[in-house]
């Protein structure tokens, strides 16, 4: 029970984008301690479930409760510092450097204003923990895509919230780069980081979080353990693609095959 | 070695890396912040030596130097009196403050939308004070605080139509720029129209005002700026950080724990009445809110507020003492001359300006 009390609920969730509904009456738990991933096709409702999980976009009806309590009760600050959240494809300032970006996380921390020297510590732990302890001092702007998207989580990091949210980090990344960050992830979820991801790649998700969520047109159509989940219907139904699905010969995990119009 | 001593020795290594990585977080933040120190007091030198060169070359007034300490004060005798305390100096002290009221608003404003061209000048605030302050010259016929409360009331009316305007189906900085140069463009035709009313005297007077200029300075209007500019500060102060993370866009600040739309709020408040009061007594300088934001950043690499505030003071102090004193064109309005400077500036900037910004 104790476990449930530092989840997200939603509850009877409504939300969109101004006059467009996209979520209606949407309900949702998250399971404390562990990585969920929030699949579906695009348009899908994915980002706005995290925005409005994030208290980033406002709920028309319903409630998201963050440790028990409304979250929009919540004062901002307080909000920050329990949940952290990357968006998609976020975009640095002009010629601001990997420190000072990372820094960025310490926000909702401040008191009047002034950084402490716990701030250093924290923005070092962050930086060596996502592998961008080398690049402190470059300029973002000169950063591969890879190395950014390092930068990124470690500046959500800095933020140290026991709950992080992240929209598609593993976008227009490279396989190995892609695999880092999820690594990274995993490494987290082992400190005790409760995870919910944004996901396009079905088998990465299978592969690496403890719940997957599918969703389509702003409902969830089944939530549960990869296993159970992640089928040939479900994928049919969802992407509206024929798939098989076989068993991954190394972890048994299931892996989806998509087939398009002309393979067998 | 046993498991217990295994994890021990790797969380020392880890402690030891981080405290190493401290260090050198720390010993990069101080030599980045070592030339800033510097050339900051680079741009405080010209200040200084712009505010001297008004007090000793500005106007045609010939007044020996051992005359100058007595007069500063007020206590010389009557023609160095009245050039120097009642001319002079309050006029160096109206470039002082109004260049760094124009500094201040210009980056505050280029800062909250992300955009180098959302500055007063640019986005139609100014054009707004323009009309405000031409309809009361012609349509009262009167002078002095008077219009100067109608270039306040039209910059404030001229901003709120430009962000309600651009505010309808989401903000977006580009949005605003477009649509403020739209503001700016029916508050110039308005201005021109209520110019063809005018008598020739009105519309020399309103012309001068528009062009914006630094003469006939009062020591009345130098306590109300150097209050707002007090204030003004105080308030950049507070809420500076918010302004940092607004820079990262309207979701991860918010993320980050900062009110969004409080804080936007918050700044356009501080930002538009600056322009205005700065605008209202020297009519709308052209260019200091658009051009020292950037150089501030040019020149010290990262910048804020401050730096931008002295480096607008700078540029107008040396603006006012060529527009007295160059050869050929002197003496001519103050605004001529950061015109002439300020639109090459712009041009520069957006050639050089990064296309996703």
């Amino acid at each position: 029970m104790t476990a449930l009390l530092r989840a997200v609920f939603a509850q009877r969730l409504t939300a969109g984008h101004g006059d467009h509904v996209v979520l209606e009456g949407l309900d949702l738990a998250v399971p404390d301690g562990k990585i969920t991933a929030l699949i579906g096709p695009n348009g899908c409702g994915k980002s706005t479930l995290l925005g409005t999980l994030a208290r980033l976009l406002p709920a028309r009806g319903g409630s998201v409760l963050l440790d028990g309590a409304d979250i929009h009760a919540l004062p901002t600050r307080e909000v920050a510092r329990r949940l952290g959240m990357l968006p998609q494809a976020p975009v640095a300032p002009e010629g601001i450097t990997v420190a000072e970006l990372v820094r960025r996380g310490r926000h909702p921390h401040r008191r009047f204003g002034a950084r402490t020297a716990d701030d250093d510590r924290v923005v070092a732990g962050a930086l060596l923990r996502s592998g961008a302890a080398d690049l402190a001092a470059r300029a973002v702007d000169t950063l591969s895509g890879g190395q950014r998207q390092r930068v990124w989580i470690a500046m959500a990091l800095a933020q140290e919230t026991p709950l992080l949210l992240l929209d598609e980090p593993t976008s227009y990344l490279d396989i190995a780069h892609q695999v880092e960050v999820l690594d990274l992830l995993v490494d987290l979820n082992a400190a005790g980081t409760t995870i919910v991801v944004v996901m396009h790649d079905l088998n990465q998700a299978v592969r690496y979080a403890h719940t997957i969520v599918a969703m389509k047109d702003g409902q969830i159509v089944a939530a549960g353990p990869p296993a159970d989940v992640v089928t040939a219907e479900l994928v049919a139904d969802v992407f509206g693609v024929r798939a098989r699905v076989i068993h991954d010969p190394d972890t048994a995990a299931p892996l989806v095959l998509a087939r398009g119009r002309h393979d067998v | 070695m046993t498991a217990a001593t295994e994890a021990s020795t790797a969380g020392r290594d880890a402690e030891d890396a981080v405290a190493h990585l401290v260090a050198g977080l720390r010993a990069e933040r101080r030599s980045v912040r070592r030339r800033p120190a510097v050339t900051l007091a680079g741009v405080g030198a010209v200040v200084l030596i712009g505010f001297c060169a008004e007090i000793l070359v500005g106007g045609t007034a010939d007044i020996g130097l051992a005359e100058i300490p007595g007069a500063l004060v007020g206590q010389g005798s009557g023609l160095a009196d009245f050039v120097i305390f009642e001319t002079r100096l309050p006029r160096a002290l109206t470039a002082l403050l109004v260049g760094a009221l124009f500094g201040l608003s210009g980056v505050v404003c280029q800062r909250l939308f992300s955009n180098v061209l959302a500055t007063p000048d640019i986005i139609g605030v100014s054009a707004g004070a323009s009309a405000g302050a031409v309809a009361v010259l012609v349509g009262a016929g009167v002078g002095g605080l008077a219009v100067q409360a109608g270039a306040v009331l039209g910059a404030v009316a001229a901003a709120a139509l430009i962000f309600g305007l651009s505010r309808r189906g989401g903000a977006s900085t580009y949005r605003l720029v477009l649509v403020g140069i739209g503001v700016g463009a029916c508050c110039s035709a308005i201005t021109s129209y209520l110019l063809t009313f005018a008598d020739s005297t009105t519309s020399t007077r309103a012309m001068r005002w528009m062009i914006g200029s630094l003469a006939g300075a009062r020591w009345d209007e130098v306590v109300v700026l150097a209050v707002v500019l007090g204030a003004a500060m105080a308030a950049v102060l507070l809420i500076g950080p918010d302004l940092e993370t607004l820079r990262l866009g309207d979701l991860l600040s918010a993320a980050l724990g900062t009110r969004v739309q409080a804080a936007r709020v918050g700044v356009l408040l501080l930002g538009a009445p600056l322009a205005a009061i700065a605008t209202s007594v020297a009519g709308p300088v052209a260019f200091i809110a658009l051009v020292a934001g950037p150089i501030a950043a040019r020149l010290l690499a990262r910048s804020g507020p401050l730096p931008a505030a002295l480096v607008g003071a700078a540029v107008l102090l040396l603006a006012d003492v060529a527009a007295q004193t160059a050869p050929y064109v002197s003496p001519v309005p103050t605004g001529v001359l950061t015109g002439l400077i300020g639109a090459p500036v712009l041009v520069l900037l957006l050639l050089h300006r990064k296309a996703d910004a």
